[in-house]
C-alpha cells in the first residue's frame, strides 16, 4: 500500500469513528442536552472529516462538510440556536456526510446537486445569523507599510555606484520575542533574498543600570540589494510578526538613503561603550541566553521519558488475527496430546497428567484473553442502525422509532462483521411486515409511531441480540399456506405456533408476493439464517399477533474455539457442540414412539423430543447395532429439543473452528468443520439446522 | 531536531509524522493540548507543531500555557490553521504562537515554514 | 510421496512465449487428463478424507490442509467411471478455483508438458458420456489425447439436490 492510501485508509477509519461519534452526540442533543461541551465536540467532528477530505481532495466532501462546519461554528458560538429545524437539518446532514464518505472511500463520484438543499440552507442560516463579519473569502491583510514613492531619474548618472534597493526598518516589540520568534531568523531570511546589509539601531538601548534583562531596545536597518527583492517577498518574511514589531520597508535611492544610515549611526552608543561602563558581571542578553541554550541543547541528551497517559494502543488486526490462530492450534495441540493418555498412562505418569490439566487451563485463560483483545462493543453495528430506520420509515411512509440497549456489549470482532448484514435484514423485515402504517395503529389503539427494540447481552456462554417491534406479529396463516403452497411444509402437517413463526426461515421462502424493494431482492430470511449458522449461531423468532414480533439471536461469545462432544456415525467422526447438549442416553434405554405424522419422538420426562438418525439423514451406512447406539439430546435455545442418535460417543473436547465454505459450499445439517487431534477433518453438527429441518417432522425416520 | 505533534485528528498525526520523520525529525505525538504539556514537561523539543481545535484542552489555551510557564521562551510553537478561520489564527498568535501553518499543508511548505522559525 | 510444493513463480518467469502453456498431466486408469500449472497449489499423497454427508458420490469428503478446510473430488467419479478406491500411491492435486482451493484425487501424477496453445482443439460434440462438458479442450502429446480439464465445471454440482 503506497503512503497516500495507508493515509488514506487511516482517514476513512477515523471518519467512520467520527461517525459513529456524530450519530450519538446528535442523539444526545435532540432528546434536549445542547451542552457547549457537545456543540464542540461536534463542530471539532466535522472539522476533522473536512480538514482530511481537503488534503486528499476530496471536492464534494471538502464543500459540503465546510458549509456544515460553518454552521456548527456559529451554533458553538450561540449565534444560531439548536432548534427543531436545526438539529433535524444536522441529523439529515451527517446521513450526507456519510454517504459523501462513502463515496470518496469507494472512489464515485455523487450528483453534483447532492445535499444541495441542506448546504444552501446552512449558507442561509449562517448569513441571517451574522452580525457583519464573515471569516470567508477574506483576503490576507495587507502589511500598513509606510510607503512613500520616490522618484527616481534614470537618466542621470550619479556618481559612484548605484544600487537599487530596499530598505527595511525593523524595530521588534517585546510580542515578538515572547512568541519566540528571533529577529535573527528574520534577517536569516532577507538575507536569503539578496544582499544585505544590516546595521543595528541601537539609541533606544539605556545604559547599563536601566538594562532590562527582557527589555526590547534593538531595531534594525536592513538594506537589500538583488533582483529578486520586492516589496511582496519581503513583506512575507515579517508576517509570522505582522503587529509584533514596527516595519517599514522603502525603496533605496541609492546615495540619499546611505547618508541617512551613516547618520544615525555615529548617534547612536556602541555597544562596546555601553558594556566598558560598568565592571559588575552583566545579565545575560537574550542573544548570550540563546548562544547558551544552544550549547545546553547539543550538549545534554534528552531522557527517554515515557509519555504518560496512554491507555490505549493500535495494533493491527492481521497481528491479533495471527495471535488468535495461534492460540487455536495451540488448544488443538493440547486438546490431542490430553487425548493420547489412556488410563494405562495416566497412572503412570500422574505428574504428566496433572501437568497437562494445568496446560489445559492456562490453555483455555490465554483463549480468553486473546479473543478478548478482538472483543468490540457492538455500538459500531448498531450505530448504523438509527438511520437505516430513518430511510425505512421515509419509504414506508410509517412512523418508526428506534430504541437500542446494551450497545457496549463486547463481542468478537469477526462475529461483528457478520452481525451487520443478519441486523439489518431483519430490521427491514420489521419496518417492512412488522410496523404497520400510522391509520392502521392508530385504529388499533396503539401509539401512532412505531418501536423497534434492539438490544444486546451477555447470557452464560453467548451473546443474546434482540430484535422487537411492537407491529402486528407474524400472519400465521399467510405464513403457513405459502409453505404448504411450497411443498416445505406437508398439506396434513400440524404444527404449534412457534413452529409456524420459525418457518420464516425456511429455505426460499418468502411471505411476500412481490419481492418488495426493502427486504426482497431476492435474498430471505433463510440467508440471515445461514449466516448465522454460518458463525455458529442460531435465530428464533417469536410473535405476538396484533402486539408484535422478537427474533433473537444467539451468537457464540468466541468464533474461534468450540467444546465439543466427538461421536461417530457410520464410521465417520461428527462433532457436537457441548453447549447444545444436555444429556446422551443409550438407544436401548431411550422410549420411542410415534406422532399422529409418523414422525419419531423421543419421550422423556413427559416430553416429547423430535428424533432424527444422523446415519439415516447423512446417508451412512448403519455401523453399528441399533442396541448399542446412542441418543444426545440436544437443546437449542432453551425450549426446541432434538433428540440425536448416532453410533458412539468418544469424548469431549476442544475444537477449532475452521470454515466449510471456504473452499466448499454449506451442507445443510453441518455447521462447519474443525480439525481433530489426530490432524484429520471433523464435521460440526448443527443442531439448530436439524431442528428447523423438515425431514424432522415427516415420516423418513423409520426406527 | 525533535519536534512535538499536538492534533487531535490521527490522520493529522500520521501525515504529518510521514512527511516529517522523512526530513530527519524525530517525532512525538500528542492527541490535545493536555498531553501536550505533559510530553513537554517530560522531553526537549526544537519545535511544535499544533492544531487549535481539539478537545480537553485546545491549542490557544495549550499555547498560553505553554508561554506562561516561564521555560519555554524561545521554543517556536507553529499553529496549524485553515485558510478560512483567520481569527483563530490571530488568536493563537496573540497567546504567543510564533508562526503558522496552512492545512491542508503542502509538505515542502512545512518544511520550509519549520526552517524558519528554527535555528 | 511427500507433499510437493509448486512454486508458480519461477514456472511463470520461465515461459517467455505468451502463446505457449505449461500443463500438468495426470493419470485416470488408460486417460490422460491436465491442468494448467498456474492452477496448481500442491500435490500430495493420498491420506484419507472425511466423507460429506449429501453430496455427489463424486465428493470424496474433505481433508486438511495445513488448518484449512479443503474439499476432494474423485476426478474418476466425475468423469462416470465409478469410484476410486485410493491407496497411499494416489494422488491429490490441490489446485485453486477461483477463490477457493480444491482437490482432485487422480491416480498419478506424469509429467509436465510445454505446449502452445495453438495445439489446444476443441472438444467434439458427439461425446456422449458428458466427458466433453468437463473439459476444455484436448491436446494431442506424443500421439496421446490428453483432455484439459475445465475446473469450474468439475467442481460445479457438488451438492445433492432436488
Amino acid at each position: 500500500m503506497s503512503d497516500l492510501d495507508e493515509f488514506k485508509a487511516t482517514y476513512f477509519d477515523e471518519c467512520s469513528e467520527l461517525l459513529i461519534e456524530l450519530e450519538e452526540q446528535f442523539v444526545a442533543i435532540e432528546e434536549g442536552d445542547k451542552s457547549s461541551d457537545r456543540m464542540n465536540a461536534v463542530f471539532r467532528a466535522i472539522h476533522s472529516v473536512k480538514g482530511g477530505a481537503g488534503a486528499f481532495g476530496f471536492a464534494g466532501l471538502v464543500g459540503f462538510a465546510h458549509e456544515f462546519e460553518t454552521l456548527l461554528d456559529y451554533v458553538r458560538n450561540d449565534k444560531i440556536e439548536m432548534n427543531e429545524e436545526v438539529i433535524t437539518l444536522c441529523i439529515r446532514s451527517n446521513d450526507l456526510i456519510a454517504d459523501f464518505v462513502e463515496a470518496a472511500k469507494v472512489g464515485e463520484e455523487l450528483d453534483e446537486d447532492y445535499g444541495a438543499k441542506e448546504k444552501a440552507r446552512f449558507i442561509s442560516l449562517v448569513k441571517e445569523n451574522s452580525d457583519g463579519e464573515n471569516d470567508d473569502g477574506e483576503p490576507m491583510e495587507e502589511f500598513d507599510i509606510d510607503f512613500t514613492p520616490v522618484m527616481v531619474n534614470v537618466e542621470e548618472d550619479v556618481a559612484g555606484a548605484t544600487k537599487d534597493g530596499w530598505l527595511v526598518k525593523f524595530t521588534p516589540h517585546r510580542e515578538l520575542y515572547a512568541s519566540a520568534n528571533d529577529p535573527l531568523l528574520l534577517l536569516r531570511e532577507l538575507a536569503e533574498i539578496g544582499e544585505i546589509e544590516v546595521k543595528a539601531v541601537l539609541n533606544n538601548v539605556p545604559t547599563l543600570p536601566d538594562f532590562e534583562p527582557f527589555g526590547v531596545y534593538c531595531a534594525w536597518e536592513i538594506s537589500i540589494f538583488g533582483e529578486a527583492a520586492n516589496e511582496k517577498i519581503i513583506t512575507e518574511v515579517f508576517e509570522f510578526v505582522d503587529g509584533d514589531c514596527d516595519l517599514e520597508i522603502s525603496q533605496i535611492v541609492a546615495q540619499e538613503s546611505e547618508e541617512l544610515l551613516d547618520e544615525e549611526l555615529e548617534d547612536a552608543p556602541s555597544f562596546a561603550d555601553l558594556a566598558a561602563a560598568i565592571p559588575v558581571d552583566v545579565p545575560a542578553t537574550k542573544k548570550e541566553k540563546s548562544a547558551t541554550k544552544k550549547a545546553d541543547n547539543s550538549a545534554k541528551k534528552p531522557a527517554k521519558a515515557p509519555v504518560a497517559g496512554v491507555q490505549s494502543i493500535r495494533v493491527d488486526l492481521d497481528k491479533v488475527d495471527r495471535v488468535v490462530n495461534m492460540v487455536g492450534e495451540l488448544v488443538i495441540t493440547q486438546s490431542m496430546l490430553t487425548q493420547q493418555m489412556d488410563d494405562h498412562l495416566k497412572h503412570q505418569y500422574q505428574e504428566l497428567v496433572r501437568g497437562l490439566e494445568v496446560l489445559a487451563t492456562t490453555t483455555r485463560g490465554l483463549q480468553d484473553s486473546v479473543m478478548a483483545i478482538r472483543a468490540q462493543p457492538v455500538k459500531s453495528v448498531f450505530s448504523r442502525m438509527p438511520r437505516l430506520v430513518r430511510e425505512l420509515a421515509n419509504k414506508t411512509e410509517k412512523k418508526i422509532k428506534l430504541e437500542t440497549v446494551g450497545e457496549n456489549t463486547e463481542i468478537d470482532k469477526t462475529v461483528i462483521e457478520q452481525l451487520s448484514d443478519p441486523l439489518t435484514h431483519m430490521i427491514r423485515n420489521s419496518a417492512d411486515h412488522g410496523i404497520e402504517s400510522v391509520e392502521t395503529r392508530i385504529a388499533n389503539g396503539k401509539p401512532e409511531t412505531g418501536t423497534i427494540r434492539l438490544s444486546a447481552e451477555q447470557a452464560g456462554g453467548s451473546i443474546l441480540i434482540i430484535i422487537e417491534d411492537d407491529g402486528a406479529g407474524i400472519n400465521r396463516e399467510r405464513v403457513l399456506q405459502l409453505a404448504r403452497d411450497k411443498g416445505v411444509v406437508g398439506e396434513d402437517q400440524q404444527l404449534s405456533d412457534e413452529q409456524i413463526d420459525n418457518l420464516i426461515f425456511a429455505p426460499g421462502f418468502s411471505t411476500v408476493e412481490e419481492v418488495s424493494d426493502l427486504s426482497g431482492r431476492g435474498v430471505g430470511m433463510d440467508v440471515v439464517l445461514s449466516n448465522i449458522n454460518k458463525i455458529g449461531g442460531s435465530v428464533l423468532v417469536k410473535s405476538w399477533p396484533g402486539k408484535g414480533t422478537r427474533m433473537t439471536l444467539r451468537l457464540p461469545l468466541t468464533l474461534a474455539v468450540l467444546d465439543v462432544m466427538l461421536v461417530k456415525v457410520g464410521g465417520c467422526p461428527y462433532v457436537i457442540p457441548l453447549s447444545s447438549i444436555v444429556e446422551t442416553i443409550q438407544n436401548s434405554r431411550a422410549d420411542f414412539g410415534q406422532l399422529p405424522t409418523g414422525a419419531k419422538v423421543l419421550q422423556v420426562r413427559g416430553e416429547y423430543v423430535h428424533s432424527i438418525d444422523l446415519a439415516t439423514r447423512f446417508e451412512l451406512p448403519n455401523e453399528v447395532d441399533n442396541k448399542d447406539r446412542f441418543v444426545v439430546l440436544c437443546e437449542t435455545d432453551g425450549t426446541n429439543k432434538l433428540a440425536i442418535i448416532v453410533d458412539s460417543i468418544i469424548g469431549q473436547q476442544q475444537v477449532v473452528i475452521k470454515s466449510l465454505e471456504e473452499n466448499f459450499e454449506r451442507i445443510e445439517g453441518i455447521a462447519g468443520g474443525t480439525i481433530l487431534g489426530d490432524g484429520s477433518v471433523g464435521l460440526i453438527v448443527d443442531v439448530q439446522g436439524l431442528r428447523n429441518d423438515p425431514s424432522v417432522h415427516r415420516k423418513a425416520n423409520a426406527a | 531536531m525533535r519536534i512535538l505533534t499536538v492534533d487531535d485528528s490521527r490522520t493529522m498525526l500520521s501525515m504529518l509524522q510521514h512527511t516529517l520523520s522523512s526530513a530527519g525529525f524525530e517525532v512525538s505525538q500528542a492527541e490535545d493540548g493536555q498531553q501536550g504539556l505533559d510530553i513537554l514537561s517530560k522531553e526537549e523539543f526544537d519545535v511544535v507543531i499544533t492544531d487549535i481545535n481539539m478537545p480537553v484542552m485546545d491549542g490557544i489555551e495549550f499555547i498560553k500555557n505553554v508561554r506562561s510557564s516561564g521555560k519555554y521562551q524561545s521554543l517556536p510553537i507553529l499553529i496549524l490553521t485553515t485558510e478560512s478561520s483567520r481569527e483563530k489564527r490571530d488568536q493563537g498568535r496573540a497567546a504567543g504562537g510564533t508562526g503558522w501553518i496552512v492545512k491542508p499543508f503542502d509538505p515542502e511548505k512545512l518544511i520550509s515554514v519549520i526552517n524558519r522559525v528554527v535555528h | 510421496m511427500e507433499a510437493l510444493h509448486i512454486n508458480n513463480d519461477s514456472n511463470e518467469s520461465e515461459i517467455a512465449e505468451a502463446n505457449s502453456l505449461q500443463l500438468i498431466a495426470f493419470s485416470i486408469g488408460e486417460e490422460t487428463y491436465s491442468v494448467e500449472i498456474t492452477t496448481v497449489r500442491e500435490i500430495r499423497a493420498w491420506n484419507g478424507a472425511t466423507p460429506l454427508p449429501n453430496t455427489r458420490e463424486f465428493v470424496r469428503g474433505v481433508i486438511n490442509l495445513r488448518g484449512t478446510i479443503v474439499p476432494i473430488f474423485d476426478l474418476r467419479a466425475r468423469f462416470g467411471e465409478g469410484q476410486t478406491s485410493p491407496t497411499k500411491t494416489h494422488v491429490v492435486v490441490v489446485m485453486s478455483v477461483g477463490e477457493k482451493f480444491v482437490g482432485i484425487l487422480v491416480d498419478a501424477v506424469s509429467d509436465i508438458l510445454t505446449i502452445s496453445k495453438d495445439d489446444v482443439h476443441p472438444v467434439p460434440e458427439s461425446n456422449s458420456s458428458g466427458d466433453g462438458e468437463l473439459l476444455r479442450g484436448i491436446i494431442t502429446h506424443n500421439s496421446r489425447m490428453v483432455g484439459l480439464i475445465d475446473l469450474q465445471a468439475i467442481v460445479a454440482g457438488a451438492k445433492l439436490e432436488d
